[in-house]
């Protein structure tokens, strides 16, 4: 799963993840405008929370991942909440590695990122409806995305590590399900409340609207 | 006008989390986790994720300090296992879930021949039988019986250090809450140098 704990990955593969963290990170906080901080700041508490959740599924177990939500909502400013998120959860909980941390930030945040992004035009304007389907469309891909790169991550490091794909398949259906349910909700919602918090970033060259 | 609104948003929205972490308590976390003693000549342990149970038909792989495999096997329905080792040096336990979450564990000293080898050299001197005339139980039962009694608290022991809990759950949204508020000010300082109203 996404927590990928220290002594697993190779020294390439890590170097690789930190300096793609940082660049994303950089890109992040220089494009955060004091307006929308209290909602990045609420964003990485509920990721860090909802990701403290598991349901035991087989012989692994799942937790939410929210990364399609957090790309919509938040837009660049995913990467530093989910950093900041799985920082503490290293530190306090031994939930993934300290070393890992870049790897497992773009492994989280970026998927939901690019296909919030693309998914931005169609969002637009939504009504609750379609924003709803285009939410868990968003959230589906992102949560697959992930688990390829997870995989990928792995396989990368060593090429002897088998990815059971039949476990992969069984952890993610789920979680992928649950993902796109839990988002099209929460989407039906913002497009019903606060419609800005979904597209309103778009249009403003990367600026929140505060309503 | 706005600002008023916009708090009472984020009270709501904490208040929630803090609902949500309330609930999350005593059923959560994400961490595979394995732990193992040496009985005997076999390496006994139980494989769990920490929070949501034992780990169920994972497999679990026994090496010794060089990285030569020894045995391997698979968890049980109830994540334990129970897999036959010899040697002398470290052992090291691994187990696997096979989609990214794997543990380790080091039974440390020289493993199961602490049982078994240690109490050969009294055997077959007369000491160890003269000190103790009356027991007739040979030290080597007695060690196994200790090391079956103090496994389940040993593991109980390792299993609470990595337990959930809600006040450091609680601390990470405080921390979150202030990392970003100190973020906030700073860039409201900033722009205030800046002579932004």
């Amino acid at each position: 799963m996404a927590h990928i704990p220290d002594g697993i990955l190779s020294i390439p593969v890590l170097a690789g993840g930190a300096v793609v963290t940082a660049v994303s990170l950089g890109i992040a906080l220089k494009r955060l405008d004091e307006d929308s901080l209290p909602r990045v700041a609420v964003v990485a508490a509920l990721f860090f929370v909802a990701s403290l959740i598991n349901v035991s599924i087989g012989p692994t177990s799942v937790h939410l991942l929210l990364s399609g939500l957090m790309g919509l909502v938040l837009g660049w400013a995913a990467v530093p909440a989910v950093f900041v998120g799985l920082v503490l959860q290293a530190i306090f909980f031994g939930f993934g590695g300290v070393t890992t941390l870049g790897v497992n930030t773009m492994n989280i945040a970026l998927p939901g990122i690019l296909w919030a992004f693309l998914f931005s035009p169609v969002i637009a304007d939504a009504t609750p409806r379609r924003a709803a389907f285009v939410g868990a469309a968003v959230a589906a891909l992102s949560v697959a995305s992930t688990a390829v790169m997870v995989a990928l991550v792995l396989t990368l490091s060593d090429t002897a590590y088998t990815i059971s794909a039949r476990i992969v398949l069984i952890s993610y259906g789920p979680l992928l399900v649950g993902e796109a349910v839990i988002t099209g909700f929460a989407c039906a919602f913002l497009a019903r409340v606060s419609p800005e918090m979904l597209w309103a970033r778009h249009r403003r060259g990367g600026k929140i609207a505060v309503s | 006008m706005r600002y008023p609104e916009a708090r009472r948003r984020l009270c709501h929205a904490l208040l929630s989390l803090a609902i949500l972490a309330a609930m999350a308590a005593p059923a959560s976390a994400h961490r595979l986790k394995v732990f193992a003693s040496a009985i005997g000549d076999s390496i006994e342990g139980e494989a769990y994720f920490v929070g949501s149970g034992p780990a169920a038909g994972v497999a679990v792989t026994l090496r010794d300090d060089a990285g030569k495999v020894l045995t391997s096997g698979t968890t049980g329905a109830d994540g334990r296992f129970a897999l036959p080792a010899s040697g002398t040096g470290d052992i090291v336990v691994t187990v696997d879930a096979q989609d990214g979450h794997i543990a380790r564990f080091t039974i440390a000293g020289s493993g199961p021949a602490a049982a078994s080898s240690k109490p050969q050299p009294s055997a077959a001197g007369a000491p160890s039988a003269a000190l103790s005339p009356a027991a007739t139980v040979p030290l080597a039962e007695i060690e196994l019986a200790v090391a079956r009694k103090i496994a389940p608290l040993a593991e109980q022991v390792d299993a609470l250090q990595s337990s959930l809990r809600l006040q450091d759950i609680v601390g990470g949204v405080g921390y979150i809450v202030g990392l970003f508020g100190l973020l906030a000010f700073l860039k409201s300082r900033r722009s205030g140098k800046g002579g932004a109203p």
